[in-house]
């Protein structure tokens, strides 16, 4: 089973730290969700497993092998928050780009009916659902979901829970939202982001004892 | 393929700019002849300091698009001084040839 892990993230911002000592691991056939407050470093932490940037300290490994900047082994993809692909493109050509499995692609309507427009034709909410889609449909192992539901209507939210615990029995995906409803709904493990470190969440109640939800 | 078809959608990402700079280093060869070569070579130095400092600014999230297909800043950086000095020096060989 590949497994990928992280350990040891130490990230600053200045003399801010945001990250100390996260360890953290996904296994394909399993999504993984974390939580966190505004500015706790979610987004950072997925951007130092991805390998865009660089924490004073850390250690991403795959399958045990360790990986300097993870997304050149092309075994990891990353949907950022915002949109992925040049306006310019056409669906069609970022599915091929990307390798996107076009059999599953094609099972959403909302695919079909776009694939020969560019994404700047497109409402940011439909562009940032079908990026997601193509991320997901893509080759590599890992997949790395920064706010996901976030901006998207919830129609298009419903329709993506299942696609992402549909891709997840094959692939391991992390996941991080302000949407808990729909990371609990998503997710086969759940971690809480805070005080710079993470730890495991197993009943809603702890997102209230430590201050998440009220 | 796939390779060329990555740098073709980085050409787009810095057409302007490529034609900007490389016009102005035209004109500047057009009427200095050799006497613009210092020119030329500053023209294009301030130019990519613009096009980072541009791309940093407002594309920076369109790196995660060249990072999922593998390719570090480093790649990027390379491969654009490449196509543009190609683009450059095609150009400018055409200024001199016609002067």
């Amino acid at each position: 089973m590949q497994l990928l892990e992280i350990d040891s993230v130490n990230f600053k911002y200045g003399d801010r730290s945001i990250l100390s000592n996260v360890y953290l691991k996904v296994s394909v056939g399993e999504a993984v969700g974390f939580l966190g407050r505004n500015g706790c470093g979610k987004s950072t932490l997925l951007k130092v497993i991805f390998g865009s940037l660089k924490g004073e300290n850390q250690s991403v490994r795959i399958d045990g092998v360790y990986h300097a900047t993870p997304f050149e082994s092309g075994q990891v993809m990353f949907m950022p928050q915002e949109g992925l692909f040049p306006g310019f493109l056409t669906i069609r050509k970022a599915c091929e780009l990307y390798q996107a499995d076009f059999q599953r692609m094609q099972k959403h309507p909302e695919v079909l009916g776009y694939l020969d427009f560019k994404f700047d034709q497109l409402s940011g909410g439909i562009s940032k659902f079908i990026e997601t889609l193509i991320v997901l449909y893509s080759p590599a192992p890992f997949i790395l979901l920064d706010e996901p539901f976030s901006f998207i209507a919830p129609v298009l939210v419903e329709r993506l829970i299942p696609t992402i615990k549909e891709v997840a029995k094959y692939k391991g995906v992390l996941l991080t939202d302000h949407q808990y409803k729909s990371i609990l709904a998503t997710t086969d493990r759940l971690y809480l982001l805070r005080n710079q470190s993470i730890r495991p969440v197993t009943e809603v109640q702890e997102l209230r004892d430590m201050g998440y939800i009220s | 393929m796939k390779k060329a078809k990555l740098l073709t959608i980085l050409f787009r990402d810095f057409i302007v700019y490529n034609f900007i700079f490389t016009l102005a280093g035209g004109y500047y060869l057009w009427f200095f002849e050799a006497k613009s070569y210092p020119y030329l070579f500053w023209i294009k130095i301030i130019g990519y300091a613009v096009l980072g400092l541009w791309y940093y600014q407002s594309r920076k999230e369109r790196l995660y698009f060249y990072h999922n297909m593998g390719w570090t800043i480093k790649s990027l950086i390379l491969y654009t001084l490449l196509i543009d000095s190609f683009i450059t020096f095609v150009f400018y060989a055409l200024v001199y040839a016609i002067t």
